[in-house]
């Protein structure tokens, strides 16, 4: 074959091409296709050979946002090219490393997205995404419910399964759910806009043995979550802005660090001794509901809140804080109209004794976090 | 006590670099021969001219001082200094590409390859084919079957 001397790229070695198209995103190594016989070969072996897929086609989002009557065909079209990278990959015996999906996909799209789920876990995934934001914020606004992630979908009538069976007992669940074996493999796990239930992502916890990192954004009808056990081998945990989730409990575990993003929900926090970092994000009865409860944790060194200032949410700050003694960051951050004093705040400092940072962050006229808020005034009638 | 060991590396055209064993070390391909004692002096570098070996020298001196610098080189600086770096033809580019991997020299070939993909990026094929004289001997019909075969990658 014989290439233009002027033409140094297509004559490196593979190795470093496919390094190369690996500081590409999946599209435009893709596209790397067209420029030549070589190329073709090239770029062909290298999307069959990735170990990260990382399903990013932001434009077409973009699209969708700016022409709304096009979404179902972007949808679709989305969907065509995961299920053809999906089937490429398909043939080889390779595991993955991760696995991305990031589109305003939902309920209409579900036998794909299981389809996906199968494959990744099949491959043994260590990083698994999944982040289905719709483009418009407003709820259903086409009428089409979230996608919902069953039992069904991570079941799996392999006969690597068999041998899980006995394992599921001793965790008191019954042998007749064969859990799919890839859960042996995952590391992280993170949910955007997925429906699921808290009794499934208990039974997902108990059945992945090296999950360290897990995300719960905008899980529709979650309404109760239980983390807890020393089995647990958890480290991160985010749940964010699930607005059906009364209650959260957290507990007898080695979790270093939380994240919470809510209102209403009510949150327990116990025997968590490496417990790090906690970030809470909601309304200001975080003061009087939840630090009290951080004050029993012994390895708490960092802390973020986040909570809306305006009036007459000042009234609601208690008069007196429990110590927060092994505190040594603080983070503040608040959202306000620049009409109450901030001082009654300084009572947030004052409960960590031995603070050696501190930021205080005002966002004025509140713009973050705008659903939240209208819920919070409500609050206060 | 620590007496700044030198050695000599002779490029493929002859020429020979007294450089700090430190900075030589770079190249894990040189560490190895050290340490194995099968480096001989002066340690001769295949494939790689004296000019693209001047630059590789160059290029770990820079980032060898900054990591050992009193006051820390700004990472800002050391990124500047990179960016101004690469700043070459694509022949010696590429050279340097070969040479980083052929040493290796893995911030290198980072470096490279990296500027490499930011020259890929943002470009239709024709632009890239243009970009790095790349010549399509695809048929009218060929490139279009591979088009539709991967019309997803395309807008």
């Amino acid at each position: 074959m014989k290439l233009n001397p002027k033409d140094r790229i297509s004559s490196l070695p593979e190795d470093v091409i496919g390094y190369i198209l690996s500081l590409l995103t999946l599209r435009e190594a893709q596209a790397t296709c067209l420029l030549s016989k070589r190329w073709r070969q090239l770029s062909t072996r290298h999307v069959t050979n990735l170990d990260y897929l990382d399903f990013d086609w932001s434009d077409l989002l973009r699209g969708m946002k700016a022409n709304p009557e096009i979404a179902e065909k972007e949808r679709a079209r989305y969907v065509e090219w995961v299920d053809n990278v999906v089937h490429c990959q398909s043939g080889r015996d390779h595991t993955l490393h991760g696995f991305t999906i990031c589109f305003d996909l939902n309920f209409s799209c579900k036998s794909h997205i299981d389809r996906w789920i199968k494959f990744a876990l099949a491959k043994r995934v260590k990083v698994l995404h999944l982040n289905f934001e719709p483009v418009y914020k407003e709820d259903l606004i086409d009428g089409c419910l979230p996608y919902p992630l069953g039992h069904e979908t991570i079941m799996d009538a392999d006969v690597g399964c068999l041998q899980q069976s006995s394992d599921l007992s001793k965790v008191g669940l019954s042998p007749s759910i064969p859990w799919h074996v890839g859960f042996r493999y995952l590391e992280e796990l993170h949910l955007k806009r997925v429906i699921v239930d808290g009794k499934l992502i208990e039974q997902l916890l108990a059945n992945s043995p090296v999950l360290e990192r897990l995300t719960l954004d905008d899980a529709r009808t979650l309404n109760r979550l239980r983390v807890a056990g020393q089995s647990l081998k958890l480290k991160y945990l985010c749940v964010a802005c699930c607005f059906d989730l009364e209650c959260i409990e957290i507990c007898d575990m080695d979790l270093v660090s939380f994240t919470f993003v809510g209102l209403y929900s009510l949150l327990s926090m116990d025997k968590l001794p490496q417990l790090h970092e906690v970030s809470l994000s909601g309304c200001i009865s975080i003061l009087r509901n939840d630090l009290p409860q951080l004050s029993s944790l012994p390895c708490l060194q960092i802390l973020e809140l986040e909570f809306d200032y305006s009036h007459p949410a000042h009234l609601a700050i208690p008069s007196e804080l429990p110590k927060l003694t092994s505190v040594k960051q603080l983070k503040l951050r608040v959202g306000g109209s620049g009409d109450i004093s901030l001082l009654p705040l300084t009572i947030v400092i004052e409960a960590c004794p031995y603070l050696r940072s501190f930021v205080f962050e005002y966002l004025l006229d509140a713009t973050i976090r705008v659903e939240m808020f209208s819920f919070a005034s409500s609050f206060f009638h | 006590m620590a007496t700044s060991r030198k050695v000599t590396l002779l490029s493929s055209d002859g020429e020979s670099f007294e450089v700090e064993q430190s900075v030589a070390v770079e190249s894990i391909t040189i560490k190895d021969s050290i340490e194995e004692g099968s480096a001989g002096n002066p340690i001769p570098v295949p494939k790689v001219n004296s000019k693209i070996l001047a630059k590789v020298i160059e290029y770990c001196k820079k980032h060898v001082e900054s990591a050992k610098a009193e006051d820390r080189v700004d990472d800002e600086d050391l990124v500047a200094w990179d960016a101004d770096f690469v700043k070459v033809d694509q022949a010696t580019l590429f050279d340097l590409i070969r040479a980083a991997n052929f040493l290796n020299i893995k911030s290198l070939l980072d470096l490279t390859c990296q500027t490499v993909a930011d020259m890929i990026k943002g470009k239709t094929p024709e632009e890239k084919r243009k970009t790095f004289t790349i010549r399509n001997d695809f048929t009218p019909e060929e490139e279009e079957e591979v088009r539709r075969e991967n019309q997803w990658a395309f807008e």
